[in-house]
């Protein structure tokens, strides 16, 4: 019976994917402008890294490149798990599809993954090309583990979607707020190490990068990509990772269906 | 509200029909009092009652525009819980009973208006359900679609579904052995057809 449930509840996912890869589609220049910002991005700090180096943070300026792409990858896929979530429930609010959706016998959780899950999957491929493009510049040499490196991507998917969810919660109960889901990602971003070491920061600050999942998300990433699988580190991280999301995912559904009985007791849950 | 039957809301713009209809979707939770829906309570169980309802809000923009007709039903095919190999059969009969086969293919934004409404009470009946609620179904309808709407009702409850349309007006409905229902200054009374 649970692996009945289980699979349909994939099922609903996998559609709800399929259903934002139609959309997507639809508008084909996006393709282009998203490789478009990845090649920019990637080419831009390729020649930022050759202005660094040589200090204590950082050994060369081969050395930075490599840090600041799996920094970029990272606060892409934490971006696409908080920002977009947020983001697409806005979308059926306003599109009025929510409404329908919610009158719909799914379970919470398969609406929250359903606004989830195409750009998460579509970071993680960004993630690829990412690579792919940097590798030229000068990211390669290096002998990733490849299983822990998806593990770290995946597992960094799902804590910042509990962060997403409640962002959501936030956007569906007051029809605004993304802008404060991207000011704490870009905080998060600036804190905990994804351009540049957070030992460089001052020492308040970087107390505060230790509560930051990013941090972890980063060390464990970096650890199984450029420390050719540093299986000690890469395993506290993850653990430390799977730690937070057992925290945080209970939050982000509480805050999901509380977010959503307000909406329904306000009669909201289509309102532009 | 009979079961195994249809029954109509008539009402003043503004009387509430279309809060009482969302009510009983569980979209819009009641200030106070109660209602059963399919016999679950829509306070206590309302997931239950999502199992058992089909909706047809007034709302063309319930549907995703940028994908086609049948997309979107194979999308709230798999919502409503219909099994994979039941889905493409289910859309195909409910097409031929609305007549939207023409048009399935097409992407919502390109149809018209009653086009659209027609998909709206398409998915309605995806997964057979056992209430239908459907509010002012028949709205931007032509002449066939009026048929094919109130005969698409018909089918439904003959197999043994509920029906409660919400409507301003009514002509449509008369002599086709419905309820008539009032809803005026809160509350809801049988009526008899003129």
């Amino acid at each position: 019976m649970r692996i009945e449930s289980a699979t349909r509840f994939a099922r609903i996912v996998w559609e709800f994917a399929r259903k934002d890869f139609r959309v997507l589609r639809s508008y084909r220049f996006s393709f282009v402008t998203g490789i478009f910002a990845a090649v920019y991005g990637i080419v831009s700090f390729r020649f930022v890294s050759s202005l660094v180096g040589g200090t204590k943070y950082i050994g060369n300026s081969g050395q930075y490149f490599r840090f600041v792409v799996v920094g970029v990858v990272v606060a892409g896929v934490m971006r696409a798990s908080t920002i977009t979530t947020a983001t697409n429930a806005r979308r059926d609010q306003v599109e009025g599809t929510l409404e329908v959706l919610a009158a719909q016998p799914l379970p919470l959780m398969t609406l929250g993954l359903g606004w989830a899950i195409l750009p998460v999957l579509e970071e993680l491929f960004a993630a690829l090309i990412t690579i792919g493009i940097a590798v030229p510049l000068g990211f390669g040499g290096i002998s990733p583990d490849w299983p822990a490196t998806v593990l770290a991507l995946v597992l960094t998917a799902f804590v910042f979607l509990t962060i997403g969810f409640v962002a959501a919660a936030v956007v569906l109960a007051v029809q605004q707020g993304v802008q404060v889901a991207g000011v704490t990602v870009a905080l998060l971003t600036l804190l905990s190490g994804a351009v540049f070491p957070i030992a460089v920061l001052p020492a308040w600050l970087r107390a505060i990068s230790y509560v930051s999942p990013l941090t972890y998300a980063l060390r464990a990433t970096r650890a199984a990509i450029l420390d050719g699988g540093n299986t000690g580190r890469v395993a506290t991280d993850l653990l430390i990772l799977v730690g937070i999301a057992a925290i945080l995912l209970p939050v982000g559904l509480i805050a999901l269906r509380t977010s959503l009985a307000y909406a329904r007791a306000r009669g909201s849950l289509a309102r532009f | 509200m009979p079961r195994g039957a249809v029954s109509v809301l008539q009402g003043a713009n503004g009387a509430g029909k279309t809060t009482l209809l969302r009510i009983l979707a569980t979209v819009v939770t009641p200030d106070t009092g109660s209602a059963t829906v399919a016999g679950y309570d829509l306070s206590g169980s309302p997931a239950r009652v999502r199992e058992r309802i089909g909706v047809a809000f007034v709302n063309e923009r319930s549907i995703f525009w940028r994908l086609n007709a049948l997309e979107n039903l194979m999308l709230f095919a798999a919502t409503r819980g219909v099994a994979a190999k039941q889905r493409r059969p289910q859309i195909d009969a409910l097409a031929h009973d609305l007549g939207i086969e023409p048009f399935l293919t097409k992407r919502i934004s390109d149809l018209s208006t009653g086009q659209r409404q027609r998909i709206i009470l398409a998915r309605a009946g995806l997964g057979d359900p056992e209430v239908l609620l459907l509010d002012e179904p028949l709205r931007g309808l032509d002449e066939t679609g009026v048929e094919q709407a109130l005969s698409f009702i018909d089918a439904r409850v003959s197999r043994g579904a509920s029906a409660l349309v919400a409507a301003p007006t009514v002509s449509e409905f008369q002599d086709r052995g419905y309820t008539l229902c009032r809803l005026g200054q809160g509350s809801i009374h049988q009526a008899r057809w003129r």
